[in-house]
């Protein structure tokens, strides 16, 4: 048996110890995308409209922005505007409408639809 | 062929007479002079510098500035034969009807003759610049087949093009430098002398202030003479125009074609911050002719963002076009916005790509924004000019609402949205570059009032002096002004024709 050989076979331990490591974190990361692991949101009195919300770790970081610019933010008016606003619509109707009527939010700088810019700052006010 | 002419060796005092005098042998000056070609018209045309750069001629463009920080005088335009196309980008693209037009919401806005009095000139205009065919827009279907255009949908903004100078046979690809590339054009030519190191330091009227009786002319080694022309057009691009029309004040105090006080105002130039947004594509890179120049059609062209004149009329915004540069990347914020965005409308921005915007801003013909004439006198002895440059909030917001509205259409079709990156004066500021396109201070009306020139270029109140170049330009547009005041120097030179007929 070559060198080559048995250093393959110091070697296969290892790999399957890796192998196994990458399948956990594989099926841990599965499970994550798929929200069986999280993260994990408390309930709060506006989930019919956070749950509207496709990312929502992405729509909190968004919506910090959002409060730093209005520190007056309530949250309850807030909720009961989005409610009216977005009726039983469908979000993507509702920000396609919005966009077309040119009703858009700065973040930042970033030109949002104005409600999903309202949603993403309910949502952080939700996370705290 | 018959050799350019060094004035450095012509006897002191020397009187030359001829039929027309072009003054500067910049882009105007050589199309002036190609286009009367064939003609029985005898064409002196006078040449500040030689076929190369030099400090010591460029030296004569120093001058100072105040307000908003500006270029140097003498770094934005080069002072020998072929002027600033020795330095241009090349960029070429006509100017829009409405450039023309004049709109209630621009003050001094309207050119003395709509877009269609230049048309034809476009195409030759485009030959000069070796531009390629004239296509610009119709570029869309052949860049099409090359990568998809972005997806704007309908809206205020639209894909445009640009089209490249290419140097005919230049190994390094340049734009067309007018000197070098028509040099042995223009020594075939039996009607024209080319003089070079030969400055014009004086417009002489004759006394009843009329008309143009000669003209002083200087070279640096210490040589003066005069030349006689029935007709002289000044052709030194529009800050040097200015000066020599400010300058020439023995007659008419307030200087030549100056009677109402117009000669350097409205001096503009295409402002041209960096990074003022950030456009994210969806769907990954965008196409190479955004970033870069592609070919197709036997010419080179570059797409750009641009307002529909439907979008400028409704929105009472200017012209302005947006180019995309480097790719950048985005931070924690950019991230989060892309991913709950382009999740919220369904689509997959997986594979992202965001790229910093640039933009050449038209700004708001300004009559204070003028060159008037300084205490210090160049090595000719002719007084050195000041700048007072401005830029106003309004110019700024203006191009911002285009900003918006691109970014409005990317939502709107679901293919990108952008980040506008300068909002305050001060951001906007730090990040301003210029184009180094000048014009305006000798501007285009029928109106001697608000003009310094008619429609035809020819100095008011003067009956054999005109005017050539962008510095005749009274609203500016967004496109790069060369090749479009080839072509006005085209339609000036069949109307010099007619003089002469």
């Amino acid at each position: 048996m070559s060198e080559g050989g048995k250093a393959k076979i110091a070697r296969r331990p290892f790999l399957g110890a890796a192998l196994a490591a990458l399948g956990l974190a594989a099926a841990g990361g599965a499970a994550y995308e798929a929200g069986l692991l999280g993260p994990f949101y408390p309930k709060t009195p506006y989930d019919d409209l956070l749950d509207l919300l496709p990312d929502r770790a992405a729509a909190i970081t968004v919506g910090k922005a959002v409060l730093a610019r209005e520190p007056a933010y309530l949250p309850k008016p807030a909720a009961v505007a989005l409610r009216r606003h977005i009726g039983r619509n469908s979000l993507s109707r509702v920000l396609a409408v919005e966009v077309a009527a040119d009703r858009l939010s700065e973040v930042d700088g970033w030109l949002l639809p104005a409600t999903l810019a309202d949603l993403s700052a309910l949502a952080a006010k939700a996370d705290g | 062929m018959k050799p350019f002419l060094d004035a450095r060796t012509l006897p002191h005092h020397t009187e030359i007479a001829t039929d027309l005098a072009i003054i500067g042998g910049g882009p105007a000056g050589i199309s002036l002079a190609l286009a009367l070609s064939n003609t029985p018209i005898r064409v002196l045309l006078l040449e500040s510098g030689g076929m190369a750069f030099d400090a010591r001629t460029q030296k004569l463009y120093r001058g100072t500035e105040t307000g908003v920080a500006y270029l140097p005088l003498d770094a934005t335009r080069l002072r020998y034969l072929g002027g600033s196309t020795n330095h241009w980008g090349g960029w070429c693209r006509p100017l829009d009807e409405d450039d023309f037009e004049k709109r209630e919401w621009v003050a001094h806005s309207g050119w003395p003759f709509p877009r269609k009095t230049l048309e034809p000139y476009f195409a030759r205009a485009q030959a000069l610049c070796e531009a390629g065919p004239f296509l610009y827009d119709k570029l869309a279907a052949p860049a099409a087949t090359m990568a998809p255009l972005l997806n704007l949908g309908a809206g205020g903004v639209y894909t445009s093009f640009f089209q490249f100078s290419q140097w005919k046979d230049n190994p390094q690809h340049l734009p067309t430098h007018f000197g070098e590339r028509y040099a042995a054009d223009l020594k075939q030519l039996a009607n024209l002398t080319v003089m070079l190191h030969a400055n014009v330091t004086g417009l002489r009227l004759a006394a009843d202030a009329n008309s143009l009786d000669h003209l002083d002319v200087a070279t640096l080694s210490g040589k003066r003479f005069t030349v006689r022309a029935r007709y002289a057009v000044v052709a030194t691009g529009a800050i040097e125009t200015a000066r020599l029309l400010l300058a020439s004040n023995d007659v008419m105090t307030t200087g030549v074609g100056n009677q109402n006080d117009r000669v350097g105002r409205y001096f503009a130039d295409h402002a041209i911050p960096r990074d003022t947004a950030t456009l994210v594509s969806f769907g990954g890179n965008l196409a190479p002719y955004y970033g870069n120049n592609a070919v197709a059609e036997d010419t080179h062209f570059r797409a750009t963002f641009s307002p529909t004149q439907a979008f400028k009329r409704q929105r009472r915004v200017l012209g302005s076009l947006v180019t995309v540069e480097q790719q950048t990347k985005l931070d924690e914020l950019a991230t989060a916005a892309v991913s709950e965005t382009s999740a919220t409308l369904g689509v997959d921005a997986s594979g992202a790509t965001a790229y910093s915007l640039g933009c050449g801003i038209e700004l708001m013909p300004d009559p204070d924004r003028r060159l008037t004439l300084a205490g210090e006198r160049d090595a000719l002895g002719m007084p050195r000019l000041e700048l007072a440059m401005r830029i106003s909030d309004d110019d700024f917001a203006r191009y911002r609402e285009t900003l918006r509205e691109l970014g409005r259409q990317l939502l709107a079709a679901r293919t990108g949205m952008i980040r506008l990156d300068c909002k305050t004066r001060e951001e906007w500021l730090a990040v301003m570059d210029w184009g180094s396109h000048h014009l305006g201070t000798a501007r285009m009306h029928d109106d001697p009032k608000q003009g310094v020139v008619d429609a035809d270029s020819k100095v008011h109140g003067i009956t054999n002096l005109f005017v050539a170049g962008s510095s005749v330009f009274p609203t500016y547009g967004s496109s790069n002004p060369t090749m479009n005041l080839v072509a006005l120097v085209l339609r000036l030179a069949d109307h010099m024709k007619g003089l002469f007929a």
